[in-house]
C-alpha cells in the first residue's frame, strides 16, 4: 500500500486526493482526516477522529475536527468518556452542525 | 470488564473549575489520561479519573490554570484502607467464609434408599463400624471401598451405589429377594443336612422329600433326636455300609404334644382415679442428666409424671447431647374396685384369646383343647389342657461316624 502511495504524484488539490483515495478504496477517515460521528437515537453520540474540545457546556459541545468544527446542541449534555482517539456524548441531542 | 479494572485500580470523582476545562480535557487526551462521566455544572465540571491519572494531572492543572478537588473515592484500594479500620468485621467475614468452606468438606447427612429387609438402623450401625458417620471428612470417604464392603458383608445386597451430593452421602442398595434359598443350595452341595426335633413329642405327620427318615408315624422323640438324616447310605452286598451320600434333608413333620397352663386373675383391683389437678414443668437435659424446672414443690401425695423429651439436632441427623421437653404431673387417688362377673368373663376370654394368638404366631396348631374356668371368691382361674401340633424341626449339619476304613480297604482288595 505504502509503495503504491509513493509512486503516485503528490496531490496538490484536495479534489485530486479524494479521487485517489476513492479509486484505491482507502479508508477515508485516516486518509482525509474526516471525523466519524455515530449517533444512536438522540441520546448518544460516538465520535472518532477529532483534535480536541473547543467548548463544553450542558447545552452545547463543540469539537475541533481536522477540516471543520462539529457542534452538538441539546440539553443535559455530558461526556461519558474522553480519550485521544474517541469520545462518547450522552444527553438529549437536538442538532449536529458542521461549521 | 473495564469497570472491574477501574474498580480494582481505584478511581476518584473530582471537581474541576477555573479558566478552561476544555483545554484540560484536550491535554488529558493527549497525555493518555482516561477521564469519564464528565458533567458540566455551569461554573464547574465533575469527572471521574483513575488514581494514577489524578496524580499525573497536577502539571496539566498548572498549565491550564484550573483547579481540582477530590469529591469521592471509589475502588478496591480505598475499600481496603477503609477495611483496615474495621478489623473485626473483616475477620468475621473471612471467618464466616472459612467456616463454610471447611464445613462443606464434611458429610452432614446420610441417606439410604432401596433397603427393605435390612433396616436403616442396621445399616447405620454397620456404616458406623466402617467409620462412616455424620460429621466425617469427605476426603476420608472411600466410595469404591464402601460399595464393595457393603456387597461383601451382606449377602442380601446385590448392587450398591454410593455417591456424595453436596454434604449428603447417598447410598442406594438393591436386595436379593431369595437369599436363603441360594445360600442353602450352596451349602447342600458340600454337606448333608439333618432335620432334628426341637422339643419332645410324638410324630403325628411325616412326609420326607429327601433324606432318610429315622422315625415313623407315632414314634415318641426327644429334643435333639434326628428325625431325617442327610446321610444316605450306600450298601455293600453284605448289607454293610460302603459309603454315605450326603443330601439336604427336606420333610414336613409335625410333632404332637400336650401342654397345660393356668391363668389366675384377681377380682379386686386398684384403679387410679385422676383428680384432674395437674401441673406442668419444663425439663432440660445434657447427656444423662436432667433438670426439671417448676415452681414450688409438688403438692400431691400420689402422682404420675408423663412427658416427652426432644433432642436438639442440627440438620437431619446430627444430634447434639441436649434435650428439652415438657412434663405433666397428674394427681391421682388409688381406689379399690371389684370386677363384675361380666367383666371377669370378658377378661378371661381375652386371656384365652391371647394364648391362642401367641400359639398361632409360633405356627402351633391346637388339635384338642379342654378349657375350664373356676370361679373362686376373690379370683378366677383359667385352666387349659391342649394337645398341640407343631413343626418343631430345625436343620443341623449331618454327623455320621466314618465308615470303617478296613471294610473299604477290603473292598478294594477284593476288586
Amino acid at each position: 500500500m505504502r509503495r503504491n502511495h509513493r509512486k503516485l504524484p503528490i496531490p496538490t488539490l484536495s479534489g485530486s486526493k479524494e479521487l485517489i483515495v476513492e479509486s484505491l478504496k482507502l479508508p477515508k477517515d485516516t486518509m482525509l482526516g474526516a471525523s466519524i460521528v455515530t449517533v444512536t437515537g438522540n441520546r448518544e453520540a460516538f465520535i472518532e477522529n477529532y483534535k480536541g474540545i473547543l467548548e463544553y457546556t450542558k447545552e452545547s459541545i463543540v469539537l475541533q475536527g481536522k477540516n471543520c468544527k462539529i457542534c452538538f446542541e441539546g440539553r443535559q449534555l455530558a461526556i461519558d468518556y474522553y480519550t485521544n482517539e474517541d469520545m462518547k456524548i450522552s444527553g438529549s441531542i437536538e442538532a449536529v452542525r458542521y461549521v | 470488564m473495564l469497570h472491574w479494572v477501574q474498580y480494582i485500580r481505584g478511581y476518584v470523582k473530582i471537581r474541576v473549575w477555573g479558566y478552561s476545562t476544555e483545554r484540560l480535557l484536550n491535554l488529558c487526551g493527549n497525555h493518555d489520561i482516561l477521564v469519564w462521566d464528565i458533567v458540566n455544572h455551569g461554573d464547574h465540571d465533575t469527572m471521574k479519573i483513575s488514581v494514577r491519572g489524578f496524580f499525573a494531572l497536577k502539571p496539566l492543572l498548572k498549565k491550564t490554570g484550573t483547579r481540582a478537588a477530590v469529591l469521592q473515592k471509589y475502588g478496591l484500594p480505598f475499600f481496603m484502607s477503609k477495611m483496615q479500620k474495621r478489623k473485626m468485621f473483616v475477620a468475621g467475614l473471612l471467618g464466616c467464609l472459612l467456616f463454610w468452606v471447611i464445613m462443606a468438606g464434611y458429610i452432614w447427612n446420610i441417606e439410604i434408599e432401596g433397603n427393605y429387609v435390612l433396616t436403616e438402623d442396621v445399616l447405620m450401625d454397620y456404616l458406623d463400624e466402617k467409620g462412616v458417620h455424620v460429621a466425617m471428612k469427605k476426603s476420608r470417604l472411600q466410595i469404591e471401598g464402601l460399595e464393595k464392603a457393603l456387597r461383601e458383608d451382606h449377602d442380601i445386597i446385590t448392587w450398591t451405589s454410593v455417591q456424595v451430593k453436596g454434604t449428603t452421602l447417598l447410598i442406594h442398595i438393591k436386595e436379593n429377594e431369595m437369599p436363603d434359598y441360594e445360600q442353602n443350595m450352596q451349602q447342600a452341595q458340600e454337606d448333608g443336612i439333618d432335620l432334628i426335633a426341637t422339643r419332645p413329642g410324638t410324630v403325628s405327620y411325616i412326609i420326607t422329600r429327601s433324606g432318610v427318615p429315622q422315625v415313623a408315624l407315632g414314634d415318641t422323640v426327644e429334643k435333639g433326636d434326628v428325625l431325617v438324616s442327610g446321610a444316605v447310605p450306600v450298601y455293600n452286598e453284605d448289607t454293610t455300609v460302603r459309603k454315605y451320600q450326603f443330601v439336604q434333608s427336606d420333610a414336613d413333620i409335625l410333632l404332637r404334644y400336650t401342654e397345660s397352663l393356668s391363668v389366675k386373675r384377681d377380682i379386686l383391683y386398684d384403679e387410679k382415679l385422676y383428680s384432674g389437678r395437674q401441673k406442668e414443668m419444663i425439663t432440660l437435659g445434657v447427656n444423662d442428666k436432667e433438670w426439671d424446672i417448676r415452681f414450688g414443690k409438688v403438692p400431691y401425695e400420689q402422682y404420675d409424671i408423663s412427658g416427652e423429651k426432644k433432642q436438639v439436632r442440627l440438620l437431619d441427623r446430627l444430634y447434639l447431647p441436649f434435650f428439652y421437653g415438657r412434663k405433666t404431673i397428674q394427681e391421682y387417688e388409688i381406689v379399690r374396685k371389684k370386677h363384675t362377673a361380666d367383666e371377669m368373663n370378658n377378661i378371661m376370654q381375652e386371656e384365652w384369646r391371647k394364648i391362642i394368638a401367641s400359639l398361632d404366631e409360633k405356627g402351633v396348631q391346637i388339635t384338642e383343647k379342654n378349657v375350664t374356668i373356676k370361679k373362686y371368691d376373690d379370683n378366677w382361674v383359667l385352666n387349659a389342657r391342649m394337645q398341640l401340633e407343631e413343626a418343631a424341626v430345625e436343620s443341623a449339619p449331618t454327623e455320621v461316624e466314618p465308615v470303617a476304613q478296613e471294610e473299604a480297604s477290603e473292598e478294594e482288595n477284593a476288586e
